[in-house]
């Protein structure tokens, strides 16, 4: 009965959506449409403060932001007080889990097996550096402080399953000291350039590995905090796996 | 048809339909959690989806950009939406997951019932 009810409904929200989807109306066509709306042109030629080139080159100067990657540039420059959102949502799901698993018991940790522990610093230092590379990088290819973290996380996790090591507090500082430094860093764009998170440390040339210095900073900072939240929060669950197995 | 976006449309689709059945008849509540993921996905791939026609290259400009041929790239903009939905998607399975292990707890198990409904019928 419940089967059937739940295709009747899928089977209704499917022909609203085709209905929605399938309107002769000019412009109503999603997936056929060739012209973009006005934000995106402006963020992709870089004109949103006014200010027009007809072509933009790698190794120009003076530009809004130095950024090839115009998703990075959205992300950080233009609406970076919407990425400051996201960090404290990210924040607040790993406080709420630190919360309802915290306080577990302690419990004694036996180690991994010989191939793990021994291959398990190696590849967690490969992984670093590979994660060092997409944050630094994030403004030339896909990639950034996001998924960096992350991957520095997983390299975090990989030592965990190989030592079973307890992971300390030093996480909550560090995400803690991320996510203060991202905040210093809008209010010096407040203090010297007159908005919150606003580029003060000035752009320089187009494609450039240090060209932004403003979106490195601060996606330095995202993939720092991020991974040493995803860390802490792995370390809840992990503890918890303990002692589970423990029982 | 043979249009690459036409068929991420009907995935992303078929991927939200596919979480909403899961959503509506699984008890099991590591089951509800995995029926989320899949329509959040869904619905990521969705707008990435609709940031993209044919021939268009990704949002990274290369040597040379030309203001005239903007639209010779993709929609930056709902990547970058599609950014912070996958962030906030994360916190979200996480935290239901931790919240999952706290029911396991308290209850012994992870399925779902109405114990009123139960103690009615017998």
């Amino acid at each position: 009965m419940n089967k059937i009810a739940a295709i009747l409904m899928i089977g209704i929200i499917s022909y609203g959506v085709y209905a929605a989807f399938s309107s002769t109306q000019p412009g109503s066509k999603p997936f056929k449409r060739k012209a973009q709306n006005d934000v995106s042109r402006a963020y992709l030629a870089k004109t949103v403060n006014g200010k027009k080139h007809s072509s933009i080159m790698r190794g120009m100067k003076g530009l809004e932001n130095s950024s090839s990657n115009i998703v990075t540039a959205v992300v950080l420059d233009y609406r970076g007080f919407d990425t400051l959102g996201e960090v404290t949502v990210l924040f607040a799901a790993i406080a709420g889990i630190g919360l309802l698993l915290g306080g577990q018991k302690k419990r004694v940790i036996t180690p991994a097996g010989p191939i793990i522990s021994s291959l398990a610093p190696w590849i967690a230092l490969f992984i670093l550096i590979t994660s060092a590379y997409v944050f630094l990088h994030g403004h030339l290819t896909p990639g950034g402080g996001f998924p960096g973290g992350a991957m520095i996380a997983a390299g975090f996790l990989l030592m965990v399953l190989g030592f079973r090591t307890k992971p300390s507090g030093v996480f909550r500082m560090l995400e803690s000291f991320a996510g203060l430094s991202f905040v210093l860093v809008g209010l010096l764009g407040f203090l010297k350039k007159g908005s919150f998170l606003q580029n003060f440390m000035g752009t320089g040339e187009m494609g450039s590995l240090f060209g932004s210095l403003f979106i490195t900073v601060l996606y330095a900072i995202i993939g720092i905090k991020v991974a040493a939240e995803l860390s802490s929060g792995f370390g809840s669950f992990v503890k918890e796996d303990l002692e589970e197995e423990h029982e | 048809m043979n249009n690459p976006v036409f068929l991420f449309g009907i995935g992303a689709f078929a991927l939200m339909m596919i979480g909403l059945y899961g959503v509506l008849t699984h008890k099991n509540i590591f089951r509800l959690i995995l029926s989320l993921g899949l329509m959040e996905t869904g619905v990521n791939l969705f707008i990435v989806a609709a940031s993209y026609w044919d021939g268009v290259r990704a949002p990274i400009l290369g040597k040379i950009f030309n203001v005239k041929t903007a639209d010779s790239y993709a929609d930056p903009l709902p990547q970058a939406l599609v950014l912070t939905s996958i962030v906030i998607g994360l916190g979200v399975t996480a935290l239901a997951l931790a919240l999952m292990i706290k029911y396991r707890e308290g209850t012994g198990t992870l399925e779902m019932e109405d114990k009123r409904e139960e103690e009615v019928e017998e």
